[in-house]
């Protein structure tokens, strides 16, 4: 599979609650528990697909990776070096121009009274010298490789729609020709039209710059069309692990069966494997049962289940599950 | 089979400081009784309007430039203040996507059940009996502890708990008409999967019309009989669910078909319509789609296409199509 470019290791974020229970030492008693305890390699120039739904974790593990935000427990490992250790804000500039971020909500991620010009230039004016010209011709050739044309430079973000705000988006995160781009849930909140033209560049990026990506989704087909090897997460631990078409052919885990026996298909009369997850268990991350943490939603949990924790292990060449049962 | 509601020739436009905003315009259908008639687009299409024109819930800026929408041959947009709260509720019931924004966050889920109950008896219940009928409402929407939730905040609760509890609400009032506008859009899909089957029990056990509301064909897949496929607020191509999937016919229809991923889509690159959605304050002269179909020519530059009649319930608005 090659040389990882990304290491996660033993990775654990927790959110203390500022209100509420404390003991009497004034410590917090409830903590929100996003991550706990993800390891996980990204290896050079694959696209690793994340799926899991609402409040599994994956956004944050996403934000944890680029070290916007540090991680209670555990180390990220970026070509072999720990990026908590790194003390230098200069290295830190050097490094934060490799990895890059392509955010869900398009409105949200651009400032609405910048103009295109002011946000492409922005990574720019970062971390490079270039001269007017070169800049100019360097933001027009940027937007000509999402679609856009050079009289778009002069207007506010503001102004466009959805797609065309998550092309410039995109084109940001690529400006400064990163090595690897978390792209959280990039095509969630647009239209199905508009979804697949951008699912199509991002295809035809991955194709042309080789670039290795870490891809959000909780939507199983577009994860499909990216991906090299899919994670499935559930309450901040990695459950499934395997190369895409495998995982498609041979789900292992409870979970992963609930996800693709829930996915709906274009034909009613087409029937999946019988949806077996148990639907109406209030799940909470503060709570999290001891033990495996899809336990309480699984068809199958036995009794052991709630005090052994399991491990990912290797099912079939590459394909890992954390099961006690599988 | 009579009809239960025929919404005919409706047209909604705003006015803003840019021009008169076409949201609807002239848009027909009729919904059968017991039947699920989906309307499905894009956004700014115009479903969620259409949806809010039969409720009367459009804002104040809303003209009703003309149509008619006629529920059991009583033209709602004719209605006053008074004769629409008697429907409401109690004709026509809607769960809107929001489930937080439905339900009232400083009430208890106990107290907003009594509110419905008291809609549907028109008389005051005593606490017990409201706890009691309560329970075995939520029960009917497969809540498996409703002692508990009964006591709770919506806050309290997930979405698919919350909406469930909308549907429950319907389930006590039992209108006629149950309009579901992206009733599951916010929700997981593991939730989202319950969710649709007890809508659609709805529809099969307590004989309840629906008109659902979707971008999502999916969710119309499982649910629709009938569905209509709207583009810059008209409807473009209309039929039973099964026809439009097997056979599109409408250029934009195809091409949502096509814009969706498949498993099949894995290796190569989708197929895209090119363009975007027209201004609707400056729409063309003829045809809405034209400036991105394939098969365009003059003719749908210069007049609006048609309504043509494809037999088997399949109506189809283009000039390049043939009827039967």
């Amino acid at each position: 599979m090659g040389i990882p470019l990304v290491e996660i290791i033993n990775i654990k974020k927790h959110y203390p609650l500022t209100s509420g229970f404390v003991d009497r030492f004034g410590r917090n008693l409830q903590t929100v528990k996003a991550l706990n305890g993800i390891n996980l390699a990204i290896y050079k120039g694959e696209t690793l697909g994340l799926v899991g739904e609402s409040g599994c974790g994956k956004s944050t593990l996403g934000r944890v990776i680029l070290h916007l935000e540090k991680p209670t427990e555990g180390s990220i490992l970026f070509e072999g070096k720990a990026i908590g250790e790194i003390k230098k804000r200069s290295e830190m500039k050097k490094l934060r121009k490799k990895m890059q971020m392509v955010f869900q909500n398009p409105a949200s991620s651009l400032d609405p009274r910048m103009t295109v010009r002011q946000i492409l230039a922005e990574p720019f004016e970062i971390h490079c010298r270039l001269t007017r010209k070169e800049l100019e011709n360097r933001i027009v050739s940027l937007l000509e490789m999402v679609g856009l044309s050079a009289s778009d430079i002069r207007k506010y973000s503001g102004d466009f729609s959805d797609g065309q705000k998550q092309r410039i988006a995109l084109v940001r995160a690529l400006s400064l020709e990163p090595e690897f781009i978390v792209a959280d849930e990039p095509v969630s909140a647009l239209d199905v039209s508009v979804q697949a033209q951008i699912l199509n560049l991002i295809k035809r990026i991955q194709r042309e710059m080789h670039l290795t990506m870490l891809f959000i989704s909780h939507d199983l087909h577009v994860v499909r069309f990216l991906s090299d090897r899919i994670a499935v997460i559930y309450l901040g631990k990695i459950v499934e692990l395997s190369p895409t078409e495998e995982l498609y052919e041979n789900y292992y885990h409870p979970y992963s069966e609930g996800l693709f026996s829930s996915a709906l298909d274009l034909n009613p009369e087409i029937n999946f494997n019988k949806f077996r997850v148990k639907a109406d268990v209030p799940v909470s991350q503060i709570h999290i049962p001891s033990g495996c943490v899809f336990q309480q939603r699984c068809p199958e949990a036995k009794g052991s289940c709630s005090q052994n924790s399991p491990e990912l292990k290797e099912v079939s060449k590459d394909h890992f599950v954390a099961c006690l049962w599988r | 089979m009579e009809p239960l509601l025929q919404v005919q020739h409706l047209k909604i436009y705003y006015s803003t400081a840019y021009g008169v905003f076409k949201a609807i315009d002239d848009v027909s259908f009729t919904l059968k009784k017991e039947e699920t008639f989906c309307l499905i687009g894009e956004s700014g299409c115009g479903k969620s309007t259409t949806a809010l024109s039969i409720m009367r819930m459009l804002g104040d800026h809303a003209r009703i430039e003309g149509g008619r929408i006629l529920l059991e041959n009583v033209d709602l947009l004719q209605l006053g203040k008074k004769e629409l709260k008697q429907i409401w509720g109690k004709k026509i019931f809607i769960i809107f996507q929001d489930p937080m924004t439905s339900l009232n966050p400083v009430m208890k889920i106990s107290n907003q059940i009594r509110e419905v109950l008291i809609r549907k008896e028109n008389k005051p219940l005593r606490k017990r009996e409201v706890m009691e009928r309560g329970m075995e409402l939520l029960k009917q929407v497969d809540i498996s502890d409703p002692k508990r939730v009964m006591d709770q905040f919506p806050h309290q609760l997930s979405g698919g708990m919350k909406q469930r509890v909308m549907i429950a609400m319907g389930v006590c009032l039992n209108p006629s008409l149950l309009i579901l506008d992206e009733p599951t859009t916010a929700l997981d899909s593991t939730i989202q999967f319950k969710i649709i089957e007890l809508i659609r029990n709805l529809k099969t056990e307590r004989k309840m019309s629906q008109i659902l509301i979707t971008h999502d064909f999916g969710v119309a897949a499982k649910l629709s009989d009938r569905i209509a496929v709207m583009y810059a607020g008209k409807i473009v191509e209309q039929g039973r669910y099964l026809v439009l999937l097997k056979e599109p016919v409408h250029p934009y229809t195809q091409g949502l078909f096509k814009s969706i991923v498949k498993p099949e889509s894995k290796s190569a690159y989708l197929e895209t319509m090119p363009g975007t959605l027209p201004n609707l304050s400056q729409l063309p002269k003829g045809c809405y789609f034209e400036s991105r179909c394939k098969i365009s020519k003059s003719i749908c530059r210069e007049h609006e296409p048609p309504l043509r009649d494809l037999g088997n319930e399949h109506l189809v608005a283009c000039h390049q199509i043939d009827s039967e």
